[in-house]
């Protein structure tokens, strides 16, 4: 089963631009979306949704972790729909909420975070008193630890729901879970130091980046067009 | 010139209470040594001392005939790690790019990196997986993977921490033959198993630890009985037909 907000080496337009120009395009797709008129929204979505066609991103296959997305969905139009009583409003915040996600969705599909950070160092190390690598690095690295969150969290569940641990006092359930998650994980993130450390990583270590390419223009112009649209339509 | 030669190392987590006590053992160049002893008894410590993520209290680490206790970073270098949990030690989304992490971290260029990254996966039969998801591979071959990721960093001794962890019976004999293949080429491997049982036969030299301290060191058919008294699972058949390979 494929695993939301994780890399996939492709060779599709989007798997070879640059990570800048993507993460730039991101950007930009969430300024659009956080507050586009109902038409922009839907376009936006609908190109997130070729977008994902073409580079054949899993969807159904994230299963478990999708559903999360879809229920926060739903509580957003719900309660939108009910505090204010404009529908329509619930439906355009929902469908905001939305092309983010996907958009998220794609970004970490198509791009590696290594060669991310290696692009966004040069950029951050010219500003005064920013060491850009180390930064990156702690991009790089937190990124890396998304899955494992998510992967830590399911077992936690899958161990507890073994033991019966969610009937009870749901103060006590929730308690228990989340004790348990953040004491599994910060094991876990010990051992991740100790082999960072053991393959010798400095986050000040200089390291190659993508260069930009022509093809990165267009995505480039998109992103553009896309603010353009937000502010003037 | 022996390859690693660790001296009364004594190394404590709280004053009071040493984890290691007085640890002394040599390893020849080339050669397969089984670190053995109950859980608790500071084998995983012991390899975390002489690699560098833990400092020792007392006594000296000689790798290749240069003292390197106060030299973290050349203990670091000289000596490859690969832990028992191999999930928390794949940092890359392609077999190709975590195998490349450690290079990049010690700054070869790329066509070095090239050479080294096909000479290890040729050697270690991952060269058809490396445009994988390292999720996508079996335990035989995620363990051959950290293995990887170390030795084309070229250390001068290679430490596995429980190599058969979780690992099927295929997947055993995929480690035992890259182990063997490791010490045929002059790699210094040591290691630390609960399963001495399936490494005996392929190991030259056999250390026995207890309660932070050495307590044996030496051939593994002289010391099977040894073993065996401090509840080491030996099966009860002759050293010759332990060869699982």
């Amino acid at each position: 089963m494929a695993m939301i907000f994780h890399y996939r080496e492709q060779d599709t337009l989007l798997g070879r631009a640059n990570p800048l120009t993507k993460l730039l395009l991101l950007v930009a797709i969430c300024i659009a979306a956080s507050g586009a008129t109902l038409m922009v929204t839907i376009a936006i979505l609908v190109f997130l949704g070729g977008a994902s066609a073409l580079i054949r991103l899993p969807l159904a296959s994230y299963g478990r972790d999708l559903r999360f997305f879809a229920v926060m969905g739903l509580l957003i139009f719900l309660v939108n729909g009910l505090s204010t009583g404009d529908w329509i409003l619930a439906t355009l915040l929902t469908l905001r909420f939305l092309d983010i996600v996907l958009a998220a969705i794609i970004f970490s599909d198509t791009t590696d975070f290594w060669d991310l950070s290696c692009s966004i160092a040069p950029v951050l190390d010219r500003i005064p008193f920013v060491h850009g690598w180390r930064v990156a690095s702690a991009i790089q690295l937190t990124i890396m630890l998304v899955p494992m969150v998510f992967e830590t969290t399911g077992q936690v569940r899958d161990a507890q729901k073994a033991r019966s641990a969610f009937l009870g006092n749901p103060v006590r359930v929730v308690t228990t879970y989340a004790t348990q998650v953040m004491e599994t994980l910060l094991a876990k993130l010990d051992a991740v130091s100790d082999s960072l450390d053991a393959r010798l990583f400095d986050p000040d270590t200089r390291r190659g980046s993508q260069p930009m390419r022509v093809a990165d223009l267009p995505l480039l112009a998109l992103g553009a067009g896309l603010l353009v649209a937000r502010y003037l339509c | 010139m022996a390859t690693l030669e660790v001296s009364h190392i004594s190394y404590a987590f709280t004053k009071g209470h040493p984890v290691l006590r007085d640890v002394s053992f040599t390893l020849e160049e080339g050669t397969i040594t089984l670190l053995a002893g109950a859980n608790g008894t500071g084998k995983s410590v012991l390899l975390k001392t002489i690699k560098g993520l833990y400092q020792p209290k007392q006594g000296t680490i000689t790798i290749a005939g240069n003292d390197c206790t106060k030299d973290r970073k050349k203990r670091l270098a000289e000596i490859g790690l690969v832990f028992q949990d191999a999930g928390t030690q794949i940092v890359g989304h392609t077999v190709e790019r975590d195998i490349r992490f450690g290079m990049d971290n010690i700054g070869l260029a790329k066509a070095v990196q090239d050479q080294r990254l096909k000479d290890v996966t040729t050697l270690l039969h991952l060269e058809e997986r490396l445009k994988d998801d390292p999720r996508t591979l079996s335990g035989g071959q995620l363990r051959r993977l950290t293995i990887a990721g170390v030795l084309v960093m070229q250390p001068r001794i290679l430490i596995m921490d429980e190599p058969f962890s979780g690992l099927d019976w295929p997947g055993v004999r995929q480690v035992l033959s890259t182990l063997r293949d490791l010490r045929d080429q002059g790699t210094t491997i040591l290691i630390v198993s609960h399963e001495a049982e399936k490494v005996l036969a392929e190991t030259d030299h056999v250390l026995l630890m207890e309660e932070g301290t050495m307590v044996a060191d030496g051939k593994p058919q002289v010391l099977l009985a040894t073993l065996k008294q401090h509840d080491i699972h030996i099966p009860d058949i002759p050293f010759e037909a332990m060869t699982w390979l």
